[in-house]
Order: structure tokens, then sequence, then C-alpha cells
């Protein structure tokens, strides 16, 4: 058995235990097969650092974070948002800028505009409709994930 | 660098904003190679006297990092010759500031590689003029192909960002087609490309890499279909513009982005010979407020215009001159 298909044995039974047994059955004069699982193993163990840091604790609790590769800076007028991968930069409103705050305070994807609505003054709930949309359009930008 | 408006003020200019948002420093002018197109006229030998000390360029870096400079990239020459780039990069990445290396591809060894995933290094960019060995290493002269996809594939095991480079010659044009499929083959995630600029080394050898215009619009053609092709897998960036274009463009709508030369002074864009300061003297929210005032300079104006009837005043881009008033 090659050590990748020892190694996806172990995954798929999913107590990702190798036997003794099991690892002498392995080849290993297979180096291919270790490099390629080794490659593998170290992206999704990279993934799911990340996952760990933020998507996968935000799944389960609904906290939403900045996107990887967003940076964000407050500005006199507002603020500007970075994103490194495509360079681009987004210019934010204050209300922009105090939706992004609260997404880098933690907020919850279900009571951040409700938290908002408590920390200004929004006699029309203009503002509140502001932040719900520009936050879907964060989110669907890939610019903060859940 | 593209700006969208995202619940936004009517309007923003770089004036408005604290810092700039992108500063591209090119940390030494020494370069393992001498390529024929080379814009900074860099090569073997070719380090500027007068560069910054590990102390000095230290003292920019906490600048940035403290005006929250969201992107920098570490170009050259070629940036991994510098003795302290490592220690550049470390104090720089763990400043919080977002880092991109642009390089030849010649020195990223494994170890090389790993330590830019450790140190969270945003993207590595590499020139790959060609999808062959015989017109990379014509434009790239001392330069060797097999060593750059050997750098890239290091990278690509690293887990470190690919972003590829391509400059268009006499006699790579045709391969551009190639070109992005390769970019994409190796695991790049953006591919970069425009026209060759009359500046730099590629003034002297124009003859020979100069590409017939009549060749460019196939050349702009396949980026077209090769950015369809490969929508949601890389994403492929094509400047169609001109020189005189771009530099019009920019007059009118200065980018949030200055380049820091070797030596410490600062540049209002690459393709033009005017600073606007010294970081070595002048302190970093100085030499934004100078690069302000210095766009508005009617010597910049002036230069772009005699730039329209006589192109070969770009020959002197490194001849600098200072606008913007202290």
């Amino acid at each position: 058995m090659s050590y990748e298909a020892l190694l996806r044995k172990a995954w798929k039974s999913g107590d990702f235990v190798v036997t003794e047994a099991e690892a002498e059955q392995a080849d290993p004069a297979d180096e291919a097969s270790r490099r390629k699982v080794r490659r593998e193993m170290e992206e999704i163990a990279a993934r799911e650092t990340w996952d760990s840091n933020s998507c996968l604790v935000a799944h389960r609790e609904g906290i939403m974070k900045l996107a990887p590769f967003v940076k964000f800076r407050e500005e006199k007028f507002g603020a500007v948002l970075f994103e490194t991968r495509s360079e681009k930069v987004y210019t934010l409103s204050p209300t922009g800028a105090a939706v992004v705050r609260e997404v880098i305070a933690g907020a919850e994807a279900s009571n951040l505009v409700a938290k908002l609505s408590e920390k200004f003054e929004d006699p029309t709930g203009k503002m509140a409709q502001e932040a719900s949309a520009f936050l879907a359009q964060l989110k669907e930008k890939g610019l903060v994930v859940e | 660098m593209t700006t969208e408006t995202a619940a936004a003020p009517d309007q923003t200019g770089t004036s408005d904003l604290a810092a700039p948002l992108y500063v591209a420093w090119q940390i030494t002018n020494e370069c393992n190679l001498a390529c024929l197109h080379c814009i900074e006229e860099s090569g073997p030998g070719k380090a500027f006297k007068d560069e910054l000390t590990t102390e000095q360029a230290y003292h920019i870096i906490d600048q940035l990092v403290k005006s929250e400079v969201p992107y920098v990239s570490f170009s050259g020459g070629e940036p991994m010759v510098r003795p302290d780039f490592f220690g550049m990069v470390e104090r720089i990445t763990k400043g919080g500031v977002g880092l991109k290396i642009e390089t030849n591809g010649h020195y990223l060894t494994p170890e090389n590689c790993k330590r830019f995933k450790d140190l969270g290094v945003k993207a590595v960019q590499v020139s790959l003029d060609g999808a062959s060995t015989a017109s990379f290493n014509k434009m790239r002269v001392h330069g060797r192909f097999e060593e750059a996809l050997n750098g890239i594939k290091n990278l690509r095991e690293a887990g470190v960002p690919i972003e590829i480079n391509f400059v268009p010659a006499k006699f790579n044009i045709k391969e551009i087609g190639a070109a992005v499929d390769l970019a994409h083959q190796i695991g790049a995630y953006s591919f970069y490309t425009g026209k060759l600029m009359f500046t730099g080394n590629a003034v002297r050898t124009w003859g020979i890499t100069a590409p017939d215009e009549a060749d460019y619009p196939q050349f702009f053609a396949t980026l077209k279909e090769k950015t369809e092709e490969y929508k949601g897998r890389m994403r492929v960036y094509f400047h169609e513009m001109g020189l005189l274009d771009e530099l019009r463009y920019r007059l009118e709508n200065p980018a949030a982005l200055f380049i820091i030369l070797p030596n410490g002074k600062v540049k209002l864009i690459n393709a033009l010979p005017f600073t606007c300061g010294d970081l070595k003297t002048d302190t970093l929210g100085q030499v934004w407020k100078q690069f302000q005032t210095a766009w508005q300079s009617p010597r910049v104006g002036a230069f772009i215009e005699r730039l329209a009837e006589d192109p070969t005043i770009v020959s002197r881009l490194h001849q600098w001159e200072e606008v913007g008033t202290k």
C-alpha cells in the first residue's frame, strides 16, 4: 500500500490513526507519494488554521471578519478598504466605516445593524438600511467572511 | 490599482487620504541580471552609491507601519540581493503591512519561499517574459528560464501566492497565449502585462526589443480571450494605454501611490523624472504632502506634453528633478 493510500484510508476512517501494522504495510521508498501527501496536508492545515481562526468559528457563531487579503484604514472622510489580491481600493463613507469597525470588533451578522442603530441616531431608519445593504455588498465581494 | 466606491462620499482624491495606499519601493538598483528592457537600468554593479542603509530603511518601514500604509512592494533591481532583505521583510510584515515582492525568481530557493510563507508575504510577482527558454533568456541577459520556473515551483510548494509579469518584445509577443497558459499551469493567481515602454534600457535596445505596432492588436485580442478563458481561476490584467496616455490620465487622476528609490528619494510615478522628497531627511508625512503639490506643478504637465512631441525625452528618466515645495 502506498503511503498516500494509507493516509487516505486513515483519514477516511475518521480516526486519523495509522496503526503500527498498517504503517508496516506502507512502502518507505515511496517518496513521491509521501511528498504529495505532505504538501496536501500542509495545504489543508494552512486552510484549517485560517478556518479555526475565523471561518469555522464564524459559521458556528455567526461572527464575521475581514477577509485575510483586506486592509482597513480610517480616514477623515470615513475609511478605505484595500484588497491586496486585486489591488482594489474601496472608499467608505462614515456609515461604511462604522459597519467595518463593527465587523472588526467581531459583530454577529444578525445584530450588527441593530448595534449601529443603538450607537447612532437614526430616526428615519436610513442608516440601518444603508448599513444592511453595504454589509451585503461586502460579503458579495468577498471582503467580509462569515 | 483601481478604485471603487462603496458607501462612499461624492469625491475622494489622494489629498483626502492621510497617507499613500500603496508604496512601490525599489530597495536596491543592484541586480544579478541585465535585462534588455529594464526600466531602472539595473544590473550587476549598478547599485547606487548612496543607497539606504539598514538603519535608514528600518526607519522608513517604521513610518509606513505607523501611517498604516496597507500595501508595499519591494522591487529593484533584484530586491533579494540586498543583504538585509529578510530583515526588512520581517520588520514590515510584523508591522502589519501587506507586502508583495517583485523578483526575477532566481533566488526563490525552498528555504526562502518557506520564509515568505512564514512571514505572511501577500504575493510574490515573478517576471516571466516568455513561454520558452529562448525568448526568456534573450530578454533577461544572464537569466535562466528553468531557474525562474523552479523558483515558482518552490513558491507554489510553500503556499505563497504567485503573480506573473510579462513584458512584450519583438521576439516574444506572439507567445502571449502560451505565456498566460503557462502562468496558470504553474499556479499563478494573477497575470500582468502591457506595452513595452520606451524608457530605461529599452531606449538603447529599442531596435531589437520593440514589437511591431501591427502585432499589438492581436496581442490584446489574445489577452481578452484569455481573460474570459481563465475567469474565476486566474486574473489577467493588461493595460492597452501607451506611456503618454497613461501619464495624461495620471496627471488628472494621481494614484495614491508613490515610488521610493534605492537612495530614499521619492518619485511621483516611475515613468517621470520628478521627485517630491527624500526619506533620508523628510518624514513620510512631509513627503506625502509634497506629493500632492508636486502633481500640480506646471513642470510636470509641461513635461508630459513635451513627451507627445518628443518621446525620446523619457531617456531623462533618471535625471531626477525635484518638484513640490517643502
